[in-house]
């Protein structure tokens, strides 16, 4: 079991530690601009330090926008460098996605084209952070929020050719399945069929809301019954599954509140052992 | 790199912010164009710049929101500017655009607002900013959602420099003519 630290909400982690073996911390989050630079916050690096007993680290970014056609975010791999200088994480992991173009911001997590030529972009990125940090590297899927592009692979195709490429692990977010399932549609059931399970080390489940009909993958509830019910599934055919993670964004905390977080992950923890 | 998913990427970002683009025939660009899910994109997009706006420069946007300027204001910025995706760099950016803007009381509030921003950098910078009323007293009213203060007729002269005592100080004076000094809480 793990859940998300993003440094805020005072006295949380000390809440939070005991009720779970990982926290999961995305370097953009706890990260401050010096000087034009970003640097993680030497403050909320104690923090996680001082937790007892340690917990388990697992990074997950957000802002490395590994499919951006030009480049991928340089500062963010200056964030996962400082924090491999304090920590040795169990894994780190990115999102199948760009976050930015030319270096302008999207403002926003776009779903990449599924193409040959955006299979050969991402392998060859993948292999470059293999070879640059002593952990596994995963990559987790993300929500549909524009209609596809023209593609060359399936879904789970485009996975299974990455994985089979690479050796790099997945994410698999149930939350996010079933946004897609809502939004547009989709077969989540053909999709774990003819995905390779085998590299899939973490499950990520979450709450969302849904605005003009569309479901949000902005993580500011508990999870839903039919959220956890697809994780149980999923969690239950996944043979190297290691982790299930509650994701929550720092903004939702005010309403989640500290008793209803450490609720949540009493509740998936319970559901999971079962 | 072909030209293809360059030419691609490149248009959905113009899309997303609202810029002219030749989309060359695409049809899939021509699809994402019409789309109810590009609308979605474009206010997800804006929605979490002024929730960050709304976080890291509270004063300016609740003046802005008084003026009824905020959805605007974030808008033609975010749409016109190469935003970083870093929500620390895009406050001091956002700030920074209203330097030049027609209202005075804006423009103090945002310059304030930066150069708090701009004391916490290593290598602190001085600042100086001239209201057109009490800066107490328009920083509270903001605070306490009070009616702002109008002109008064003075000139409200602020420092903002680390090496100052609370790091902030202001000088009342009518123009050319020094009379009073008033203190100014620091941000």
């Amino acid at each position: 079991m793990a859940t998300t630290f993003e440094g805020t909400g005072a006295g949380l982690l000390e809440r939070i530690g005991p009720l779970v073996d990982y926290l999961e911390v995305p370097p953009d989050s706890i990260a401050r601009t010096v000087g034009g630079q970003a640097h993680l916050r030497p403050e909320l690096l104690d923090e996680i330090a001082s937790v007892s007993p340690p917990l388990k680290l697992i990074v997950h970014g957000v802002g490395l926008s590994i499919g951006s056609f030009d480049n991928w975010n340089e500062s963010y791999l200056h964030l996962l460098d400082e924090f491999f200088d304090r920590f040795t994480p169990e894994w780190h992991s990115e999102h199948l996605a760009y976050t930015t173009v030319a270096g302008e911001s999207l403002g926003t997590m776009l779903a990449l084209p599924r193409t040959d030529e955006m299979l050969d972009l991402i392998c060859e990125r993948i292999q470059r952070i293999q070879k640059r940090y002593p952990v596994p590297f995963l990559i987790e899927h993300v929500i549909h929020l524009l209609p596809d592009a023209p593609a060359d692979y399936t879904p789970a195709g485009f996975l299974n050719a990455i994985t089979e490429r690479t050796a790099c692990g997945l994410i698999l977010d149930a939350y996010n399945l079933e946004c897609d399932r809502h939004n547009l549609g989709f077969n989540v059931e053909g999709f774990l069929n003819e995905l390779n399970l085998e590299p899939v080390r973490e499950l990520h489940v979450a709450g969302g809301t849904r605005h003009k009909g569309f479901q949000l993958d902005i993580h500011s509830r508990p999870t839903a019954s039919l959220t956890l019910l697809l994780a149980l599934d999923i969690a239950a055919r996944c043979p190297n599954l290691r982790v299930v993670t509650y994701e929550f964004l720092q903004e939702a905390i005010p309403a989640l509140g500290h008793d209803g977080i450490c609720d949540e992950l009493r509740r998936i923890r319970l559901a999971i052992s079962q | 790199m072909s030209g293809t998913l360059k030419q691609q990427q490149l248009a959905v970002l113009a899309l997303i912010k609202r810029r002219t683009v030749d989309l060359g025939g695409d049809p899939w660009l021509e699809q994402l164009a019409a789309s109810r899910e590009l609308d979605l994109v474009r206010e997800i997009a804006l929605w979490w710049r002024r929730f960050q706006i709304e976080t890291l420069c509270r004063y300016t946007s609740r003046l802005l929101k008084r003026l009824g300027h905020f959805d605007r204001e974030v808008e033609t910025y975010f749409e016109a500017n190469a935003t970083s995706p870093f929500i620390e760099q895009i406050a001091p950016a956002f700030l920074e655009s209203l330097r030049a803007h027609p209202d005075p009381l804006l423009r103090s509030v945002a310059q304030f607002e930066l150069a708090c921003i701009r004391l916490r950098e290593p290598s602190p910078q001085r600042f100086r900013i001239v209201w057109d009323r009490d800066p107490n007293l328009a920083l509270a009213a903001l605070d306490s959602f009070a009616l702002l203060p109008a002109p008064d007729g003075f000139e409200y002269v602020m420092q903002v420099d680390a090496a100052i005592p609370g790091s902030v100080a202001c000088v009342r004076r009518t123009r050319g003519d020094r009379m009073a000094v008033c203190a100014v809480a620091g941000g």
